[in-house]
């Protein structure tokens, strides 16, 4: 009953607060009796019985009126206004106090000004939450999110604005405020300590407050890594829950296990949008951190304004912004002959023009050293028919060997126009790049003892993206779009279809390899239109649509003439296929209690459709289909006070089928045309706490727990003769991950994650050939590890001339507990060759700040140990010990 | 002076007597060596390997004279007694020298003493075949007792001084090697192999699919009766049993996934494991194995050539070239069947299009002599695969070859048609065409498949057949009017798609191979017609596997009474195949 009477009265209340569009504090009830009072005495009156504090100006108080009336659990909305005999008033809360300006008296409204502006850092970052107010007198404010701040109603008047913002220098300075006249004011803080770059930023810093929504988002600030030789790949291991699954070493395959889900299942997106709408140039795994500003991870739940179809979560890769004069280098070099160089650079050109041009260029011969890996000899033995010497094959196992033609190289450039207050624009940017990934494919399987030397891919990409933003409606209503139109080729070509050992010797071909080369050519465009009304100051309501689509010509150098239903000999490289999808949603945010508790709502409808020319073993025909589904999502914090909330979120998710999975290969595969969008009902709820001691220490911790429960997960199966892809099994992935970070100042701190998570079989869907035995329901999901921490350690110390650190010592160790590659019996013992034995990594830096803050070095060893039984996905081995040195220099 | 004539005659003969005396202890001494001389010499053949599990044994001659054992004789107890020479795989001479031994594997030639028992038994060595009641030393010249105390003849061989105890025997897994000196009896001095080390072979596997495509698999001691439980069983990559010899599983890939052909075993612990494994060129591998000195193997990466190894040893030493004379583009060997000393392999395109050959070809080569012998063809029939139990029989008592061409809807193959390859020839006859699916069921024109072939014995064979149609196919023909011409690639797609997604679309069929009939195999439920199946004949029986919505199971059927019966359930896994390991 308690539960039911919540829920009605958050909704009366949510129905009411929609309706007035008022401040919370004025929906405070509040019984009172007035007996002939004054209203200056009444308004003493509701102060002496409430904590409220009422402020108006004295010239505007209606001397003469007198009130009479008895007021039982009256809003006090509705008090002031009877009492004032007014509802023309202007009604401004701030914490506890309630501003009257009476909008009748226009001779006193004209005589008022206005005072807007931004504030952000000595990198143009926004600062959301900094303290804006003018001294002596009660007007003041806290920026958003945007760094905005507005001050209205201010009597004309010569003041002292004061914005303070925790860990930044306060700021001061005298204006004059003339009546009827809007001053715009923007200022920039300066960093309270300039020796060492903020490792991590105190005070509420844009990354630490989207951290606190309550749709639960994992931010990593990429300015906590600047100074290490990492990129985005191992940037984002470090979060609590997730598991970056590699092929290789510098630019290989990447996939990110997102609280047990991975693969198609967590999508990947840079500044929001899907990556593989950008061609391929670039992933997770050769984006350097020089060039990222945060990481966003988005577990299970993903705000509708930022989804697609993502089952599992995704990952926001958020490109690093700046608009002053400014340019960054930033190069890296170490083991295996790695190279990573990137540089950022901005130039304004006046207060609303800048350009920007960023880059990167990676290379890596990635030929690390691995541990007892099978090789394959050839021997002459024998013939027993003719006596001649024929070739066989041994298999041994080497202790030591070097991988080779393993190579990768990427490159990447942009160059961005950004324009900001335009008469029909607060913001327009246009931004084009090129990127180029090159890679040598080293091997199809280490555990067979043979690689590959001929075969290459390589994806060259040319993007055009538009971000254009405006506000209406006294800014309450919000208006974005961001479109990208995405030229690439993707390429696997074969030069030498030789197999050779470790030892590089050539054998015979061990497994018949593809001598067909394949080309992709693509152009997609994909566009995100968002609309957000600030229906007040606590609810906001969005609508988003996701466009996209791809067309696409897939060639190879088989036989490309073939023959059409009609008899028609036609060329099918020349036929294109299309792929579009179309995601639209609805999110609705309500903040309640005084901002105690924050909702979110939303639902998504997807839409797809794949259209392509297919061919068969003696023709081709053209097939098409579509289908259309919905989702929808909750999410709820509580804030018991600034530093210790509760929130949990729950979203019917969706994944789309690729084209692949449903119109099949036409060869081994057959087409399902009754294949469902995976769904998967995921559930988080956690708890966070943060203690502060003082200023700089401070002590984070929360525990969450979560819940994947995914139906109808599409699998490739056996149907006999066939393949084919089905709805075929449910899969539940049941966790908890705990992190603690301990900060001890600006340069030291030392946090701890760790995950523990069971992802297991539910049941299988019956589909007559493919049944699967119910025994393995409740066993565990192969190549998935179930218990998994990292910790990361920064210390800061000073060096012998230096009063503040300009030394920094940072470690890590990562550690995952032995796994299965294969099913598990459900009451018996993995193989020990499915085993992949117990993963301890550590990492060691170094890094310094030379007096000159435009210059930081570091050095740093990763897999210390030098531990041969390291392995990333699937038991492809990791790099051995490697060394790598950067440094990052600030030109201007 | 009479007394001194007297006394020297009588010291005289004193001293002769005396002197008689000594030469005559003398003489007698020497008589007793002589003796010696003249008994038989004791004869040191002592057995120093049993192994009840591969019924082999090895003698050995501890004496320093050559001994011709071919009289000896092996008894396990009343009635069970041969000759040694009677034995016809003997790897030694039977005329031993010192310190030279034989191999001698049971089973073989002409005699009573097939197999050793590998429970429990006690076995004899006699000299001759005079009376296996003798406990005399002379004449029972070795005895072995194993699994259990009291075994036939030992209280003879206890007597004899040839065994310690009739209490003692020895105790733990075969083979079971002598550790002991020539004239050290009993128990004791026989060693056994470690758990881990010993390999069974009688028994059954059973294998099953797991959720992530691997395969579970267990060891049944028993023939399984009411539920075969496999959820304690091993997982593996892969585990595709293609042939057995001596107990040994060799399967198309390592266990662990890699490729090559894996030598597999049940150690004593009744644990799956691999002992070796063949490393060879090339995926999609196909063995067949003919005896202990041959095995064959083929690869996608050689597509012309078979690999000749020994099964034993796991080395490769001989390569077969096959000749692609008459046929119409690249090939690609798909399975193969031994008749004779020739082996048959079915024969599909290489072609990097993906365009199957127009017509079904099988060919032949000699393993004997590594020569290339014919091409078969039979036009019109489109494969590109072949699919077939593991131990599935093609050929029949006559050396008549059957052959099921399983089609394949991609490729625009979409019938089963059994076609003959009659004894002593090598080529198909052109009158045998036979498509058992649309005997049973005529209506099934679209796609009358059939697979999974297993000659059985007395003309008959059993597959799996297309019998049902869905409605939805039956719809889609109807839209078209019933011609099948003018269903479209998508359609047939889509047919393909229900059929195999259709609960109940296939049957078990017995089929006779000489009147062309076919008919279902009543009381086996129906499962889908496109299901991953198996046929398995133990003893009279034919083992058949069934996976519907409701069961995964394997039936028993006897095609000579008709008689069918559930031979068990399995849990565990889809089941996938089911082997004896006495094959």
């Amino acid at each position: 009953m308690n539960l039911v009477k919540t829920i009605l009265t958050l909704t009366w209340v949510s129905v009411f607060q929609i309706a007035s569009g008022q401040e919370n504090l004025l929906d405070q009830s509040v019984s009172l009796h007035l007996e002939r009072q004054s209203v200056a005495e009444a308004l003493n009156l509701i102060m002496a019985n409430t904590n409220v504090t009422i402020n108006y100006l004295s010239s505007e108080l209606p001397r003469e009126r007198t009130v009479t009336k008895k007021y039982y659990n009256e809003s006090l909305k509705v008090i002031i206004q009877e009492i004032w005999g007014s509802d023309d008033l202007s009604l401004l809360v701030e914490g506890q106090a309630i501003f009257i300006k009476d909008r009748r008296n226009a001779s006193i409204r004209d005589k008022l000004g206005k005072l807007t502006g931004y504030v952000f850092d000595n990198e143009k970052t926004p600062l959301p939450g900094a303290l804006v107010r003018l001294i002596d007198t009660d007007l003041g404010c806290i920026t958003n999110k945007e760094g905005l701040f507005e001050l209205s109603d201010i009597p004309e008047g010569i003041y002292i604005l004061e914005i303070s913002y925790v860990g930044y220098e306060k700021s001061q300075l005298s204006m004059n405020i003339k009546s009827g006249e809007t001053k715009t004011f923007n200022r920039q803080l300066t960093p309270s300590t300039n020796v060492l770059e903020a490792v991590e930023v105190r005070g509420e810093s844009f990354t630490k407050s989207i951290s606190k929504k309550a749709i639960k988002i994992n931010t990593i600030d990429a300015k906590a890594f600047q100074i290490q030789s990492v990129g985005a790949a191992e940037m984002l291991r470090t979060v609590p829950g997730v598991l970056v699954r590699r092929s290789g070493g510098l630019g290989s395959n990447a996939s990110v296990n997102l609280n047990g889900l991975q693969g198609n299942a967590v999508r990947i997106y840079i500044d929001g949008f899907p990556v593989e709408y950008l061609g391929g140039g670039y992933n997770l795994n050769n984006l350097p951190g020089a060039v990222i500003d945060r990481m966003e991870v988005y577990k299970g739940v993903v705000p509708a304004d930022k989804g697609t179809d993502a089952l599992g979560g995704a990952v926001n890769i958020v490109s690093k912004r700046q608009y002053n004069d400014k340019l960054e280098l930033s190069y890296q070099v170490g083991s295996f002959n790695t190279h990573r160089a990137s540089f950022l650079g901005s130039k304004k050109i006046d207060d609303r023009f800048a350009v920007t041009v960023e880059g990167f260029h990676n290379y890596s011969d990635n030929d690390f050293l691995m541990g007892n890996v099978r090789n394959i000899t050839v021997d002459s033995i024998t013939d027993r028919f003719t006596g001649d010497l024929i070739p066989s094959i041994r298999v041994d196992t080497l202790d030591r060997v070097r991988r080779f033609h393993d190579a990768h190289r990427s490159s990447f450039v942009q160059v961005g126009l950004h324009w900001n207050d335009l008469s029909w624009a607060d913001r327009l940017s246009f931004s084009s790049n090129f990127s180029n990934r090159f890679n040598e494919v080293q091997t199809l399987n280490i555990s067979l003892g043979y690689a590959l030397l001929g075969r290459t891919g390589e994806a060259t990409a040319f993007n055009q993206g538009l971000t254009y933003t405006k506000a209406f409606l006294d800014k309450k209503l919000e208006l974005k779009y961001k479109g990208v139109l995405s030229n690439s080729v993707q390429a696997i070509k074969n030069d030498n279809l030789n197999q050779i050992n470790w030892n590089r010797e050539i054998i015979p071909a061990l497994r018949a390899i593809s001598p067909i080369d394949s080309e992709t050519e693509g152009l997609n465009h994909a566009h995100r239109l968002s609309f957000r009304y600030n229906i007040n100051d606590r609810h906001k309501l969005s609508i988003n649509n996701f466009y996209a689509k791809s067309r696409f010509f897939r060639k190879n150098n088989r036989n490309p003439f073939v023959e059409t239903d009609n008899g028609e000999l036609i060329n099918i490289n020349e036929l294109p296929s299309f792929f579009t999808k179309n995601i639209a949603s609805m999110e609705w945010q309500g903040d309640w209690l005084n901002k105690k508790l924050t909702s979110v709502v939303f639902g998504k409808h997807y839409f797809y459709n794949a259209e392509t020319v297919a061919r068969f073993i003696n023709g081709v025909t053209k097939v098409e289909v579509e289908d259309k589904t919905t989702g929808y999502g909750a999410a709820l914090k509580y804030s018991f006070t600034d530093h210790f909330f509760i929130r949990g979120s729950y979203e019917y998710a969706i994944r789309i089928p690729t084209e692949r999975e449903v119109y099949g290969d036409f060869e081994n595969i057959l087409s399902n045309f009754d294949l469902r969008p995976e769904q998967s009902n995921n559930v988080n709820v956690g708890i966070t706490y943060e203690k502060k001691f003082d200023e700089l220490f401070r002590v984070n911790t929360s525990l969450d727990g979560f819940i994947r429960d995914t139906k109808d997960l599409i699998w490739l199966l056996p149907t006999g003769a066939f393949l084919q892809y089905r709805n075929n099994r449910d899969v539940r992935s049941l966790g908890m991950e705990w992190n603690l970070k301990i900060t001890r100042d600006d340069h030291s701190n030392i946090e701890f994650n760790l995950t523990s998570q069971e992802r297991t079989y539910q049941a299988f869907n019956f589909e007559s050939s493919t049944r699967q035995d119910p025994s393995f329901i409740g066993s565990r999901f192969p190549n998935t590890p179930s218990f998994f921490h990292n910790l990361q350690l920064n210390l800061g110390i000073k060096s012998l001339k230096s009063t503040l650190p300009n030394v920094v010592l940072y470690g890590s160790w990562f550690h995952i507990r032995s796994f299965s590659i294969n099913d598990i019996p459900p009451n018996g013992e993995p193989e020990p060759f499915s085993l992949v034995p117990v993963q301890n990594e550590f990492n060691l830096g170094v890094g310094y700040f030379p007096p000159n803050d435009k210059l930081s070095l570091s050095f740093q060893v990763n897999n210390l140990t030098n531990d041969f039984g390291l392995f990333d996905n699937w038991r492809v081995p990791k790099p051995n010990r490697n060394f790598q040195f950067k440094v990052n220099y600030q030109i201007f | 002076m009479q007394l001194r004539l007297y006394v020297r005659p009588i010291l005289t003969t004193v001293f002769s007597l005396l002197v008689l005396g000594i030469f005559s202890l003398m003489i007698s001494s020497c008589d007793d060596d002589d003796d010696s001389d003249a008994t038989p010499v004791e004869v040191l053949v002592r057995f120093t390997l049993i192994d009840p599990e591969g019924d082999s044994l090895v003698i050995r001659n501890f004496g320093t004279m050559e001994i011709d054992i071919s009289d000896y004789q092996l008894c396990l107890g009343p009635n069970q007694y041969n000759a040694i020479s009677n034995y016809t795989d003997i790897v030694g001479d039977l005329s031993l020298t010192a310190n030279e031994t034989v191999t001698i594997k049971l089973g073989s030639g002409s005699q009573n003493v097939t197999s050793l028992p590998p429970e429990s038994g006690g076995l004899g060595l006699f000299a001759s075949a005079d009376d296996f009641n003798s406990d005399d030393s002379t004449v029972l010249l070795d005895y072995v007792q194993w699994g259990a105390a009291n075994q036939n003849r030992v209280n003879q061989a206890v007597t004899a001084g040839r065994w310690d105890d009739a209490a003692g025997f020895i105790s733990g897994f075969a083979p079971y090697i002598f550790s002991g000196t020539s004239d050290q009896v009993g128990g004791s001095f026989w060693q056994t192999v470690a758990p881990e080390d010993a390999q069974l072979k009688t028994g059954f596997i059973i294998t099953g699919r797991t959720p992530n495509e691997g395969v579970i698999a267990k060891y049944f001691s028993e023939m399984p009766s009411g539920t075969a439980d496999l959820t304690d069983g091993q997982v593996f990559s892969t585990f595709q049993p293609e042939d057995i010899l001596d107990g040994y599983l060799y399967t198309a890939g390592a266990t662990d996934g890699t490729g090559g052909v894996g030598k597999v075993k049940v150690n004593g612990n009744g644990q799956i494991v691999e002992d070796t494994n063949l490393a060879v060129a090339g995926g999609f591998v196909k063995t067949a194995i003919v005896d202990a000195t041959t095995g064959i193997v083929t690869t996608q990466a050689s597509p012309a050539q078979m690999g000749v190894f020994n099964p034993i040893t796991m080395q490769l030493d001989g390569q077969i070239t096959m000749n692609d004379d008459g046929l119409p583009g690249p090939q690609r060997m798909r399975g193969l069947l031994i008749r004779g000393d020739e082996v048959f392999t079915h024969i599909v395109s290489n072609d990097r299009n993906g365009v199957p050959f127009s017509s079904l070809y099988l060919q032949s080569a000699n393993y004997r002599t590594g020569q290339f012998v014919a091409t078969a063809e039979f036009p019109g029939i489109p494969t590109t695969n072949w699919q077939k139990s593991a131990f599935a029989n093609n050929v029949d008592e006559n050396g008549n070859i059957y052959f099921l061409a399983s089609g394949n809807i991609p490729s625009g193959s979409y019938s089963g048609t059994l076609h003959k390859i009659p004894a002593g020839s090598n080529d198909f006859d052109p009158t045998y065409n036979f498509t058992p699916s649309l005997q049973i069921s005529p209506d099934n024109t679209l796609f009358p498949l059939s697979s999974f072939f297993n000659y059985i014995g007395n003309d008959i064979a059993v597959a799996l057949a297309v019998t049902n149609v869905p409605q939805g196919v039956k719809d889609l023909l109807e839209s078209v009017g019933g011609d099948i011409s003018k269903l479209d690639r998508v359609q047939i797609l889509q047919a393909a798609a229900l059929l195999s997604q259709s609960a109940e679309s296939g049957r078990w069929i017995k089929i006779n191979v000489v009147t062309q009939e076919a008919e279902i195999i009543a009381g086996v439920p129906a499962q889908n017609g496109f299901v991953l199946a198996f046929s398995t004949v133990i003893g009279d029986e034919v083992y058949l596997s069934i996976r519907t919505g409701s069961e995964n199971a394997v039936y028993k059927y006897n095609p000579t009474t008709d008689a069918v019966e559930k031979a068990f359930d399995v849990e565990g896994g889809n089941v996938l195949s089911f082997i004896d390991l006495s094959w």
